[in-house]
Parts: structure tokens; C-alpha cells; sequence
């Protein structure tokens, strides 16, 4: 399985796991809008074991994390692989897409 | 036994045949070496690139569209090019946005994949010669 998803407390836990092709990235955003039209305005990616993401797959999160900020929620994306983490720094996103580092540090603050 | 100095691919115009990208990357880096990194940029330059044509650049379904690849080594860098019977599309007339958190209210989303295809290369250079867009892309091998 590649996205995982689960409520936990005030927020989402998404799991993103190895190579996400077309098909999974429409499923991702599906997933997004269906929490988001229920009012779920916080957002946790755990990207530990996401291999790789494309432009398209970015996009998703940029636009998930512009429509959360409308509702003063907001996405963060947790231990990105070295590759990942690169492509974040080269497209300038790493603070608008709140990379933070530790699982369990970070679930911390939304509990 | 002497390494291959080239690959040659051809790609059909289905989005699903960008499944097959990574397994030909990942022989490219086996066989020449390539270390993880740059075979990271190579896959994403290549898959922006092949899905902008499926997705943009045929005017409909046709069994003559065709996109090829040939990648080459020197002891430099290794040279890519792009070869397709899309609508002409040259890169180099694009905008690139790269997207600063300074700017996010404005934020477009657009423009991304381009600006990660001309910052992961070292060269670009595009030709449109009978109905065919070419397009070399280099990438600089590490000393």
C-alpha cells in the first residue's frame, strides 16, 4: 500500500510509501479533499519511505497546504529521504511545506 | 567486457509508460556507474519531460507518435537527448518559477517541472527539424 491514512487525535496521518505514479497522486488528492470536506484542518506526511516525488506530487501539497492556511490549518512533512529533502531545498519549499524532523516529536505538538 | 556507451529507448504516447523510466535509469546508473543522486535528477528531468509530451503535446491519439531517447557517456557528463513528433515545445522560451515561501499567498503552482529540468542540468539545448523537437540535455558526472 502506498498511502496509508489514519485519524489520530486533531489530525491526519498520511503514510506515503515508495514511488508514487499517476494514479496514486490522484488518489493521494482524493484522500486530502475528502478529510478536508469533513473539516480535518491538520495534516501530518510521514515521508520516511517515499522514494521519490515529482512535480505533480508536490504541486498536491502546495495546493493542500494553500487551502489549510484558508482555514488556519497546515500540513508538515516528517523525515523526507536525502533525494526528497533535496528537491524540497532546490524548489525553495522546505518551510512552506513544514519539513520537520522526528515522527514522534512531531505528532507530540498536535496531542 | 567494455561498457555500453549508449542507450536507446522508444517511448509509446501513454502516460503509463512512464512506469518504465525507473528500470531504465536505474540499468543506465548500473552500467555506467551513476551515483544515486544524479540518477534521482536524471529520472525526475526525464519523467517531466516524457509526461509534458503525453499530456500536452499530441494533438490526438495517433500510433505514429513517438518519443526517443538516446543517452550517451563521455567521461564528462552524460548526454540525453529527447527526440518526439509532438507540437513544437521549446523549454527554453518557458518561464521556471521557483517557488519561494516568501511569495506563497501568490503562489502559482505551475512552472515547477520546468524550473527542476533547468536546474538539475548543466545544458539545454532545443532544434526542431522535420516535425520533430530535439532536445540534449546534459548532466555532469561527479570527478
Amino acid at each position: 500500500m502506498k498511502i496509508r491514512s489514519k485519524n489520530i487525535s486533531s489530525f491526519n496521518l498520511f503514510e506515503l510509501n515508495g514511488r508514487l505514479n499517476q494514479d496514486d497522486l490522484i488518489e493521494l488528492e482524493n484522500q486530502i479533499n475528502e478529510k478536508m470536506k469533513y473539516g480535518s484542518k491538520y495534516f501530518v506526511f510521514d515521508i520516511s519511505q517515499l522514494s521519490y516525488i515529482n512535480s505533480s506530487g508536490l504541486r498536491i501539497l502546495i495546493k493542500t497546504q494553500k487551502q489549510l492556511k484558508l482555514f488556519d490549518g497546515y500540513l508538515v512533512l516528517v523525515d523526507p529521504m536525502k533525494n526528497v529533502k533535496e528537491l524540497m531545498k532546490l524548489s525553495e519549499l522546505e518551510d512552506f511545506l513544514r519539513l520537520r524532523y522526528g515522527l514522534k516529536e512531531t505528532i507530540k505538538e498536535f496531542i | 567486457m567494455e561498457k555500453e556507451k549508449k542507450f536507446s529507448y522508444s517511448f509509446n504516447d501513454d502516460i503509463n509508460e512512464i512506469a518504465r523510466l525507473e528500470d531504465i535509469v536505474h540499468a543506465m546508473g548500473k552500467e555506467w556507474a551513476i551515483d544515486e543522486k544524479l540518477q534521482f535528477s536524471i529520472n525526475l528531468v526525464l519523467e517531466e519531460l516524457i509526461s509534458n509530451i503525453i499530456f500536452y503535446g499530441f494533438k490526438r491519439k495517433d500510433s505514429n507518435n513517438i518519443i526517443n531517447l538516446v543517452a550517451l557517456i563521455n567521461k564528462d557528463e552524460i548526454v540525453i537527448t529527447l527526440s518526439d513528433n509532438a507540437i513544437k515545445f521549446n523549454i527554453l522560451e518557458q518561464e521556471e518559477k521557483a517557488i519561494s515561501s516568501k511569495s506563497v499567498d501568490d503562489m502559482e503552482v505551475g512552472g515547477l517541472g520546468i524550473h527542476f529540468i533547468k536546474n538539475l542540468t548543466s545544458f539545454i539545448k532545443y532544434n526542431r527539424k522535420n516535425g520533430f523537437n530535439y532536445l540534449t540535455l546534459s548532466f555532469i558526472l561527479k570527478p
